[in-house]
C-alpha cells in the first residue's frame, strides 16, 4: 500500500512529466481506439454483406440456338450426358451450398386458355368440318366447323377456308371430315386452314396422323387425333413451372425481374412438406382473377424430354393448389407458378432452353467455383454469375479492411514504440527513486508495486481519455471512409460487363461499438504496464549486475603509427577510422537501408510493369446485346451509332451484321440445278414459297466474317478464303455494290452486279452437304426481307469466296453488308463520295466526307439497322474514354432505364478484375511501404539521434576546450554524412549487383533517409551545444 | 598584478521549486605563479564559480576580470581556447584520440600543427612524468593517474596563463594524487601559471598558497 502511495506521489509530483505522458498514452489510446473502430467496423460491414447478398450461377449451354428458351436441342441432350459426372462433382464442390435444376415441369388448368404471344403453336388446330364449295381459282373449299378439338380460338359453327393436303386427291363435298392443320394469314374474308400431314409422339411411339378422317369413323380412330389435340393443348396452355427449394434465390427474383406484389413467400415448413401451395405470375392471376387465398385446380406434368410433347409428360400430381403470391411478372416470364420442394436438388437433366439449372454459391467461393468449373467453360458451357452486386460492394471495403489491417498494425508498432519509449522514460526518470529504495532494503516486488502502481494510473487515464477522444472522432472517421469507400464505387462502369449483376445495395452505415474501445483501452494500457514492468525488471536486474561484477576495462589496441592528418575535419576522419563498431554499424545500417530500399521499390516497380503489360496486352471486347445485357440473334442496333462508333479511334475489329433473309440452294452454275418454280406474288402459293423458304439456311450481311458474331462468342473458329479475296476484298464497297430490281417483264425480282459477282461465304458443312467448293458461282433463291417493302423472293447468283467452320455449327450464309437495298436507294445507303459535296444526308443525318469515307472503309452504312454489333477496344488504357464514345454514340448499357437506346456490354470484367486486383496490390503496398518508409526514417532519425547524443560529452569537452561550434557541428556532421552516405551507397551498388535496376524512387529514398539522418545529427548537435551542455562535464561516468 | 578578479559575483538558477543562489556576491583575486584551493562543504558554489571562471558560464550579477577585461565582453570560446584551461575529475580526454592527439588537439585550435606540435605534446608528456610510450596510446588504455597526468599536459597545451582544476584528484589513489599535486604546484611555482584547484582534500589545500573557503555561495576570510 505504502508502494502505491508513493508510486502515486511521484506522478503528482511531477505534473509535467505525467502531463507528458499522459498525452503519449492518450494519443497511443486514441489511435488504437480510431484504428480498432475502422478495422472492427469494416469487418463487420463485410460480414453483414456476407449475409445480406446472395450469388447464384447459372448455368448453360451454348447451342445452336441460343438463347431460343423454347427448343429441345438434342446436342445439349449428349453434351449432358457426356458431363453428367463433372456436374454432379461441381453441385458437390465446397463454394455450392445448393443447385437447383432449371424447369421441365408444366401445369395444366381447366380454367386457362393461354391467348398471349408467347403461345408455343398458335396456329394449331384439330377440327371437325363439313366442306360446302370449292373455289377453283384460288384452291380453297368452303367449310363449317362442326367441332373443335382443339383450337386457339373457337370456331365452333363459323365458316373458314379450307386448304387440301398438296398433291392430294381433291375432296368431296358436301363431307365431313376431321382434320389436323394450321390456319394461316391469306387475302380470304374468313380464316383459312391448312390441312397438314401430322405426327406427333404418342406413348413413346411416332404416330402418323391420317390426313383426313372421313364422318363415321369409329372412336378408335377418332382417338389419335383427340390425342394430338390434348398434346397441342398441354403445349398451349400449360404454364410452365418451377419447384424451387428457394424461390428468393431462384434467378428472376434474385435478379429482381421480378418481385412478390401481393401474398407472401412460401415458408419453410411449405418447402419441406412439398405442400400444394403456389405463387403465380400477375398476369395469370390476372387472367384467371385470382387472388392469395384462392385455390387453382391444376395438373402438374413433368417431361422426361422435351417439354412440349405430350409423349413425354408424366402426370406427378393433380389436385387443387392454393395461390399464396402473385409475383410481377416480366415481358419474358408471363405465365409462371412457383412450387416448394426443399429437395428439388441433385436433379440433372435435359431441358428446354439452355438454361440447364442454377447453383447457390457462397458469396466469396465464385472464383473457387470458376476454377473447379473449369473442365465445363472449356466446352460449350458457360456459367452467368450473379452477386447482386455483392463484389461491387465489397470489393473497395476489402480494400479499406486491408489498409485499415495496416494502419491498425502500424498504430499497433507505434503505439508499441510509444509505450516502450514512454515506459523507459518513465522507469529511468526514477531510477535513482529505485536505486535508493533498494538501498533501503525494498524488495523487488516492492520496487515493481512502486512502478506498477503509479504506471496503472497514468496507463488508465490515458486509456480512458484516449478511448473518449476516439469515440469523439469516430463518427468523423466514419465520414472519411465512407467517402473514401464511394470514391472507390465512383469507377465509371458504364457499359461494363461487371455492372450487370449489381441489384441491390447495402449501405455502410457502421454503429457504435463499445467493446472495441474497451479492447484498444485494454490493449493500450496492457502494454504500457508490461512495457513498465519489462524496464523495471531491467532496471533492477543491472543494478544486480553491476554490484556483483567489476567494470571490465576495454583494452583496445595501440593506435600504431602516428596520424598524420590534420585540418578542419581530422575529428571526423579520426573518428570514422577509429571507433570501428560505430562505423561499421552506421555502414551496416545504411547499406540496409539501400537494399530495404531498393528491393522495395524494385518490387513496387515490377508490379506496375506487370500492371502496364498486362494492359497492354488485354483484348477488350463489347457488342451489342438485349436489354438483360444477352447476345441474341436478331437485335436492333442504330446504324448511325455503329457507324459513330465504328469510325472512333478507339476501336478496331468492328462487325456489323444484319439479316437479309434465308437461301435456297438450286445448284453450283454449270452442274444440275433443282426444279423450280415461281409463284405469283401475292398467291398462297407465293406465301407457301416464302414460308418454306424461311426454313432454308440463313442469309445474313456482315461487315466482316472472321468477326461475326459466331466467331467473336466462341473465340475461336476459322475462315478459309478464295485465293485472291480477303476479308478487305470481301466488305469493299466500291467493288461490292449490287443493283437488284424488278423485272417487270417476268413479274418478279432479278438481280444483276454493277460490278463483279456477289459473294458469299458459306459454312464447311453446308459446302459439303451441297458439294460446293471455294469459287463456285451458285444459284439461289433468296428470300428477302425488305425493310420498307414487303419479303421479296429473289433469284441470285452467288459466288463462294470464302468457307468457315464456326465452333458451335451454323447454317448462315455471310455476304457483305452491302448487299442490303436493291437498285436506287444505293445511295441512300452507300453515298458516292465522288460528288463534291462535303455535307452527305444518310437516314436523315449528315456525315462529313472523311466521316462517310471512314465508315464506308469498315462496310458499314448508317443508314442500316444491324442486327448485331461487335468490336475490340484499340488501347486497353482507354477504356473509360470509349465508355463516354458509346454514350455519345447513343448507345445505352444493359438494365438501364432508358429502354430506347441500342444496348451495348463491354466484355472488360476479367480485366477490370485484374487491373483492379493488381492496383489493389500496388495500392496495398505502397501503403504498407510508405508505411515502412517512414518506420525506417523514424528509426533512422532516433539512431543518428542517440549516435550524436551519445557523445555529448566529447562534444563538451571540446566545447570546453573553446573550439567553435561550427567546427563540432561540422565534425560530427561529416562523420555522420560521411558513413551513411558511403553505407548507403555500398546499399545502392550491391543492390544493383543482385540484378535490381536502380530506379527514381530508390535513389529519391536513398537521399530522403540521409537527409533524415543527417538533419537528426544536426538536431541533436545544435541542441548539445547549448550551454547546458557543459553540464555533461560534470556528470559521473 | 592579479590575473584573474572575481568582483561581487553572484549566480542565479532556478528550478521548478525555487530559486538558487550558487554565489553570492563573491570577490576575489587570482595571481600568476601561485596555487589557490578552493574548498568548501558540497553545494558551497566552488565548482560553480571554477565554471565562471573556466568560461563555461556568466556571472548572473558582478563581473570576472581576466586581465582586467570582463569575460561577458570577450569571445568565450577565444577565451577558453587560449585563457583558461580546465581540468576535470573525470579527466575528460577525447575517447577516440591518442594521448598525443589530445594534447595536440588545443594546439591545433590555435593553428600549431603537424610536427610542430607533436614533438611540444612529446615534450609536454615527458614534463608531466609519463613515458614517450603512451604518445600513440589511447586514453582507455590507460591509469586513472596516467590520464590525469595527460589532462595536464593538455591543458599546459594550451599555453594558457590560467590552469583551472575541478577535483583533479577525486578518482585518483593517494600517490596519484600527490603526483598530481606536485605537478600543479610546479606549474605554478615554476612556470608561472596561476593554479585553482577545487578540492575537498585538506591536504591539498594545506599545499596551496592561498585557500578561499566557500560557505553558502561565499567567501570567507583569507586564510594563508
Amino acid at each position: 500500500m505504502q508502494a502505491v502511495k508513493n508510486g502515486l506521489k511521484s506522478a503528482l509530483r511531477t505534473p509535467g512529466k505525467t502531463l507528458l505522458f499522459v498525452l503519449i498514452l492518450t494519443v497511443t489510446a486514441a489511435l488504437l481506439t480510431v484504428s480498432c473502430c475502422v478495422f472492427g467496423a469494416v469487418r463487420s460491414y463485410l460480414d453483414d454483406c456476407g449475409n445480406y447478398f446472395h450469388t447464384i450461377a447459372e448455368l448453360e449451354y451454348i447451342g445452336d440456338d441460343y438463347p431460343n428458351q423454347v427448343i429441345y436441342d438434342e446436342k445439349l441432350v449428349g453434351a449432358l450426358e457426356e458431363n453428367r459426372d463433372t456436374i454432379s462433382a461441381l453441385i458437390g464442390t465446397e463454394p455450392v451450398l445448393s443447385w437447383e435444376p432449371a424447369s421441365a415441369e408444366l401445369m395444366l388448368s381447366p380454367m386457362l386458355h393461354r391467348r398471349d404471344l408467347f403461345v408455343p403453336d398458335p396456329n394449331a388446330a384439330v377440327l371437325r368440318i363439313k366442306l360446302y364449295a370449292f373455289q377453283e381459282d384460288q384452291g380453297l373449299y368452303t367449310a363449317m366447323v362442326t367441332e373443335t378439338f382443339y383450337s386457339r380460338q373457337d370456331f365452333t359453327n363459323r365458316l373458314i377456308m379450307v386448304r387440301g393436303l398438296d398433291g392430294a386427291e381433291p375432296l368431296d363435298f358436301p363431307a365431313v371430315y376431321l382434320a389436323a392443320g394450321q390456319f394461316f394469314r391469306a387475302n380470304t374474308p374468313n380464316p383459312t386452314f391448312q390441312i397438314e400431314s401430322v405426327s406427333f409422339l404418342d406413348d413413346g411411339s411416332l404416330t402418323q396422323l391420317p390426313p383426313l378422317l372421313p364422318d363415321g369413323a369409329s372412336v378408335e380412330d377418332e382417338a389419335p387425333f383427340r390425342r394430338y389435340a390434348e398434346t397441342l393443348r398441354i403445349k398451349n396452355d400449360a404454364c410452365r413451372v418451377a419447384y424451387t427449394g428457394n424461390i428468393e434465390d431462384l434467378y428472376p427474383f434474385h435478379q429482381q425481374l421480378t418481385a412478390l406484389t401481393e401474398g407472401r413467400y412460401f415458408t419453410q415448413a411449405e418447402y419441406d412438406a412439398k405442400a400444394r401451395v403456389c405463387i403465380v405470375s400477375e398476369k395469370l392471376a390476372g387472367m384467371l382473377s385470382l387472388a392469395p387465398g384462392d385455390t387453382i385446380p391444376c395438373t402438374v406434368f413433368r417431361a422426361d424430354g422435351d417439354l412440349y410433347d405430350a409423349a413425354n409428360h408424366r402426370r406427378i400430381d393433380e389436385g387443387d393448389y392454393e395461390i399464396v403470391g402473385i409475383a410481377k411478372h416480366s415481358d419474358s416470364y408471363p405465365f409462371w407458378v412457383f412450387l416448394p420442394d426443399a429437395n428439388v436438388g441433385s436433379v440433372i437433366r435435359p431441358v428446354n432452353g439452355y438454361s440447364l439449372g442454377q447453383f447457390r454459391l457462397k458469396n466469396d467461393g465464385v472464383q473457387a467455383f470458376l476454377e473447379a468449373a473449369a473442365p465445363l467453360l472449356a466446352q460449350n458451357f458457360q456459367l452467368n454469375v450473379y452477386d447482386q452486386g455483392f463484389s461491387a460492394a465489397t470489393e473497395p471495403m476489402k480494400e479499406l479492411l486491408l489498409i485499415s489491417g495496416i494502419f491498425l498494425a502500424v498504430c499497433l508498432l507505434l503505439a508499441g514504440c510509444a509505450l516502450a519509449l514512454q515506459s523507459h522514460l518513465f522507469i529511468s526518470r526514477q531510477r535513482e527513486s529505485a536505486r535508493i529504495m533498494c538501498d533501503l532494503g525494498s524488495g523487488r516486488a516492492h520496487v515493481c508495486h512502486y512502478f506498477l502502481s503509479s504506471a496503472l494510473a497514468l496507463t488508465l487515464l490515458g486509456a480512458a481519455l484516449g478511448a473518449l477522444v476516439g469515440m469523439l472522432a469516430e463518427d468523423k472517421v466514419f465520414e472519411i471512409l465512407r467517402q473514401f469507400a464511394a470514391q472507390f464505387a465512383e469507377q465509371d462502369l458504364r457499359f461494363s460487363s461487371t455492372k450487370i449483376a449489381v441489384t441491390r445495395t447495402l449501405d455502410f452505415a457502421p454503429a457504435s461499438v463499445p467493446a472495441r474501445y474497451l479492447t484498444a483501452a485494454g490493449i493500450q494500457a496492457g502494454g504500457s504496464l508490461l512495457f513498465t514492468l519489462f524496464f523495471a525488471l531491467g532496471s533492477l536486474r543491472q543494478r544486480k549486475q553491476a554490484k556483483k561484477k567489476p567494470a571490465v576495462r576495454q583494452v583496445r589496441k595501440h593506435a600504431g603509427r602516428v596520424s598524420r592528418l590534420s585540418g578542419f575535419f581530422k575529428y571526423s576522419l579520426l573518428s570514422l577510422r577509429r571507433s570501428k563498431i560505430r562505423t561499421a554499424a552506421v555502414l551496416l545500417l545504411g547499406l540496409t537501408a539501400a537494399l530495404f530500399f531498393g528491393r522495395l521499390t524494385f518490387s513496387l516497380a515490377g508490379y506496375r510493369e506487370q500492371l502496364d503489360a498486362y494492359k497492354a496486352n488485354a483484348v477488350i471486347t463489347g457488342s451489342a446485346t438485349d436489354y438483360y445485357g444477352r447476345w441474341i440473334s436478331g437485335l436492333l442496333v442504330n446504324g448511325h451509332s455503329a457507324a459513330k462508333l465504328g469510325v472512333s479511334e478507339l476501336v478496331k475489329d468492328s462487325c456489323a451484321t444484319t439479316n437479309l433473309g434465308h437461301i435456297k440452294f438450286l445448284g453450283v452454275v454449270g452442274k444440275e440445278q433443282l426444279p423450280f418454280s415461281w409463284p405469283n406474288e401475292g398467291t398462297f402459293a407465293y406465301e407457301t414459297v416464302y414460308y418454306l423458304l424461311n426454313k432454308e439456311p440463313a442469309w445474313a450481311g456482315s461487315s466482316s466474317v472472321s468477326r461475326s458474331p459466331l466467331f467473336y462468342y466462341s473465340q475461336s473458329g476459322s475462315v478459309d478464303w478464295l485465293e485472291g479475296w480477303s476479308e478487305a476484298d470481301f466488305i469493299r464497297i466500291d467493288d461490292a455494290v449490287y443493283e437488284l430490281y424488278d423485272d417487270r417483264s417476268d413479274s418478279r425480282f432479278s438481280s444483276s452486279y454493277r460490278s463483279g459477282p456477289a459473294v458469299c461465304a458459306v459454312p464447311q458443312n453446308l459446302m459439303e452437304a451441297y458439294g460446293i467448293e471455294l469459287g463456285d458461282r451458285i444459284n439461289t433463291v433468296v428470300a428477302y426481307y425488305h425493310p420498307y417493302w414487303k419479303e421479296l423472293l429473289l433469284p441470285m447468283e452467288l459466288q463462294v469466296v470464302a468457307s468457315y467452320v464456326a465452333p458451335v455449327g451454323s447454317s448462315t450464309i455471310f455476304s457483305p453488308v452491302t448487299l442490303v437495298r436493291p437498285g436506287q436507294e444505293d445511295e441512300d445507303f452507300f453515298p458516292v463520295l465522288g460528288s463534291k459535296t462535303e455535307k452527305f444526308e444518310v437516314d436523315r443525318r449528315f456525315y462529313s466526307r472523311e466521316e462517310l469515307a471512314a465508315i464506308q472503309a469498315l462496310g458499314l452504312s448508317p443508314a442500316i439497322t444491324y442486327s448485331s454489333f461487335t468490336f475490340t477496344l484499340r488501347d486497353s488504357d482507354r477504356l473509360d474514354e470509349l465508355r463516354q464514345v458509346l454514350e455519345d454514340s447513343d448507345f445505352t448499357w444493359a438494365r438501364s432505364p432508358d429502354r430506347t437506346k441500342s444496348f451495348v456490354k463491354l466484355e472488360d470484367e476479367v480485366y477490370l478484375n485484374t487491373t483492379h486486383s493488381m492496383e489493389r496490390q500496388i495500392q496495398y503496398v505502397s501503403v504498407l511501404y510508405d508505411a515502412l518508409y517512414l518506420l525506417a526514417g523514424i528509426i533512422g532519425f532516433a539512431l543518428a539521434w542517440l549516435l550524436v547524443q551519445s557523445r555529448r560529452r566529447e562534444i563538451a569537452v571540446m566545447r570546453a576546450m573553446g573550439t567553435q561550434p561550427g567546427r563540432i557541428v561540422g565534425n560530427f556532421l561529416l562523420e555522420q554524412l560521411l558513413l551513411m552516405a558511403i553505407g548507403l551507397g555500398i546499399g545502392v551498388g550491391v543492390s544493383r549487383l543482385t540484378g535490381a535496376a536502380l530506379n527514381k524512387s530508390q535513389l529519391l529514398l536513398t537521399a530522403a533517409f540521409l537527409g533524415v539522418w543527417t538533419l537528426s545529427a544536426l538536431i541533436c548537435l545544435i541542441v548539445g551545444l547549448r550551454k547546458k551542455s557543459f553540464a555533461a562535464l560534470t556528470e559521473p561516468e | 598584478m592579479s590575473i584573474l578578479e572575481v568582483h561581487g559575483v553572484t549566480y542565479r538558477y532556478e528550478n521548478k521549486y525555487q530559486t538558487v543562489n550558487a554565489l553570492n556576491g563573491v570577490d576575489c583575486a587570482f595571481e600568476e605563479g601561485q596555487l589557490y584551493a578552493l574548498v568548501g562543504k558540497s553545494g558551497s558554489g566552488k565548482s560553480t564559480l571554477l565554471s565562471l571562471m573556466a568560461g563555461l558560464m556568466l556571472p548572473t550579477e558582478g563581473e570576472i576580470l581576466f586581465e582586467g577585461k570582463a569575460t561577458a565582453s570577450i569571445n568565450l570560446n577565444r577565451y577558453r581556447r587560449e585563457n583558461a584551461a580546465v581540468i576535470y575529475q573525470s579527466f575528460r580526454l577525447l575517447p577516440l584520440l591518442t594521448v598525443s592527439e589530445n594534447v595536440t588537439y588545443p594546439m591545433e585550435l590555435r593553428g600549431f600543427k603537424g610536427k610542430q606540435a607533436r614533438e611540444k605534446a612529446a615534450e609536454l608528456i615527458a614534463r608531466v612524468g609519463l613515458p614517450e610510450t603512451v604518445l600513440n596510446r589511447f586514453p582507455d588504455m590507460l591509469s586513472g593517474g596516467e590520464q590525469q597526468r595527460v589532462a595536464v599536459a593538455r591543458a599546459m597545451s594550451m599555453d594558457t596563463k590560467l590552469l583551472l582544476a575541478d577535483e583533479p584528484t577525486g578518482n585518483l589513489d593517494t600517490e596519484n594524487s600527490r603526483l598530481i599535486i606536485d605537478l600543479l604546484l610546479k606549474l605554478a611555482h615554476e612556470d608561472g601559471y596561476c593554479v585553482v584547484v577545487v578540492t575537498h582534500d585538506l591536504d591539498i589545500a594545506a599545499r596551496a598558497d592561498r585557500v578561499f573557503r566557500m560557505r553558502d555561495g561565499k567567501l570567507a576570510p583569507e586564510e594563508s
